[in-house]
């Protein structure tokens, strides 16, 4: 578990540095740009903006805790509008490989079993298959979200937009391979 | 003229539509579409929340496939991909992280240079093909149709070389020689809520709700759409938007590619209207 405070907010400095632009986050200039741009910062217990000043004041794991980048639509608003050219929507994804890696659960965990589903599915097969994407993120998030969705799944169905079969890379020795150096140097 | 295609996991599945109308609109002015071989998914939005060199690595495999088969150009029909495989092709001008990908690629015995531009096929068709040779291409005019071009996040987003961040009018130009009118559009590079619309349902529902009234507003008959994702995002949740908010007469999806196929002679079948979700009805019956 991480201890929250500096160490942690240096932590996510280090993970930008292997993204371009990534160091301009030391940059912020608190302006707010990013949080008024950003279409779901109502719905997050820290803004964007709130965010970087959190991570300053040593408070990376309470924002790790928080739903806020999983509430990150991925829609780069903040990233194109930011006068100081942080490359935040990035940070976002940093924010989230973070609390994986310290093992940290955010207080809606959905966003993080959806991708969790997502990952095994393209090591496993290289391709992402939307209906067992769908069908394995619902065993694990309750059936509720499921019969939501069975009119979604037949009308999909119906309109032949819905692939029974995976796909599967035919090079599935390359994706190994792949695999198996990056785990090597990860330790 | 031949280009290396992508098509992405997305267009096999849940838009064959797009797959199919995108190689007709593109048949029309000359260009063929070669799928890239033996491809691996992007990684899309949700692979480099994990584990940002493997996202990279698994993304550039296909960099590195598109490359070693000598293209120049590699073109995607999905936002999403568009700038996945673009965020890879840029990632690689940071030394930590090509170092890194780089020996992951050559443990597959394979090997990224850093030459081979991602494209996005409206952004083709704009700056290749061009609007005099799409108008010399157009044999049945939409006349009369009002279309909402929808651009979403990623087309101009964080790339925002191909067009305007916030309103970018690619689509609209590409179309415009069809003889449809391209209404104004304010909320066409809001976003569509993209994976939260499964994660956070009410999120994506207001987002949606956000596009579709603006497009309401603005009297369109559909509202045109150039990524799988966003297409899905539009059309599949308007019952459940109608039970939020005041929606009750369906906004027809389609993509941009639909159109402009339909305006290039082909029929309603050849492009799959009937494959939309809500079915443009006066279309299907004006192309029959």
């Amino acid at each position: 578990m991480a201890s929250p405070g500096v160490p942690l907010s240096g932590e996510l400095v280090k993970e930008l540095e292997r993204i371009p632009d990534g160091e301009k986050i030391k940059q912020c200039i608190q302006c707010g740009t990013c949080s008024a741009s950003c279409p779901t910062a109502y719905a997050m217990d820290y803004t964007p903006r709130a965010v970087i000043a959190a991570m300053r004041a040593g408070q990376l794991e309470k924002v790790l805790r928080s739903d806020t980048a999983w509430l990150c639509a991925s829609c780069y608003s903040c990233t194109v509008r930011c006068p100081a050219g942080i490359q935040f929507t990035d940070m976002m994804y940093a924010l989230k490989r973070l609390g994986i890696k310290h093992g940290i659960t955010p207080k809606d965990d959905r966003g993080q079993k959806l991708m969790a589903t997502f990952v095994e599915d393209v090591d496993e097969s290289g391709r992402s298959s939307e209906l067992w994407l769908m069908a394995k993120y619902f065993m694990r998030t309750g059936p509720q979200a499921a019969l939501r969705d069975a009119a979604f799944a037949f009308n999909m169905w119906r309109n032949r937009r819905l692939k029974l079969v995976p796909e599967r890379v035919k090079a599935a020795e390359q994706l190994k391979a792949i695999k198996r150096a990056l785990e090597r140097r990860q330790g | 003229m031949n280009y290396l295609f992508y098509p992405g996991c997305a267009l096999e599945a849940s838009s064959p539509h797009y797959y199919k109308s995108c190689r007709l609109s593109c048949e029309k002015v000359g260009i063929q579409l070669d799928e890239l071989e033996d491809w691996t998914c992007c990684g899309a939005t949700a692979y480099v929340g994990t584990d940002e060199v493997k996202a990279t690595a698994y993304s550039a495999r296909n960099l590195a496939l598109a490359e070693r088969a000598g293209a120049t150009d590699l073109v995607t029909a999905c936002n999403a991909c568009y700038i996945t495989l673009r965020k890879s092709d840029k990632f690689f001008t940071n030394e930590t992280m090509r170092h890194d990908a780089s020996e992951a690629l050559q443990a597959a015995g394979l090997a990224y240079d850093g030459t081979v531009r991602v494209r996005h096929i409206a952004e083709v068709l704009l700056n290749d093909v061009g609007p005099a040779r799409i108008k010399e291409s157009i044999t049945t005019p939409l006349d009369g149709l009002k279309v909402a071009c929808y651009h979403g996040c990623l087309l101009t987003r964080p790339f925002t070389d191909i067009g305007d961040p916030e309103q970018p009018d690619i689509m609209d130009r590409v179309l415009a020689p069809t003889g449809a009118e391209m209404v104004e559009f304010p909320a066409t590079a809001k976003c569509c809520g993209g994976m939260l619309m499964t994660t956070r349902r009410e999120v994506g529902l207001a987002l949606v709700y956000e596009i579709l009234s603006c497009a309401r507003a603005m009297k369109a008959d559909v509202v045109a759409v150039a990524c799988p994702l966003c297409s899905v995002n539009l059309e599949a949740y308007q019952d459940a938007i109608g039970q939020v908010y005041d929606w009750d007469r369906p906004m027809p999806i389609v993509l941009f590619t639909q159109l402009l196929a339909l305006a290039q002679g082909a029929s309603a079948e050849d492009v799959g209207l009937d494959q939309c979700m809500i079915r443009p009805e006066f279309l299907m019956e004006r192309f029959a």
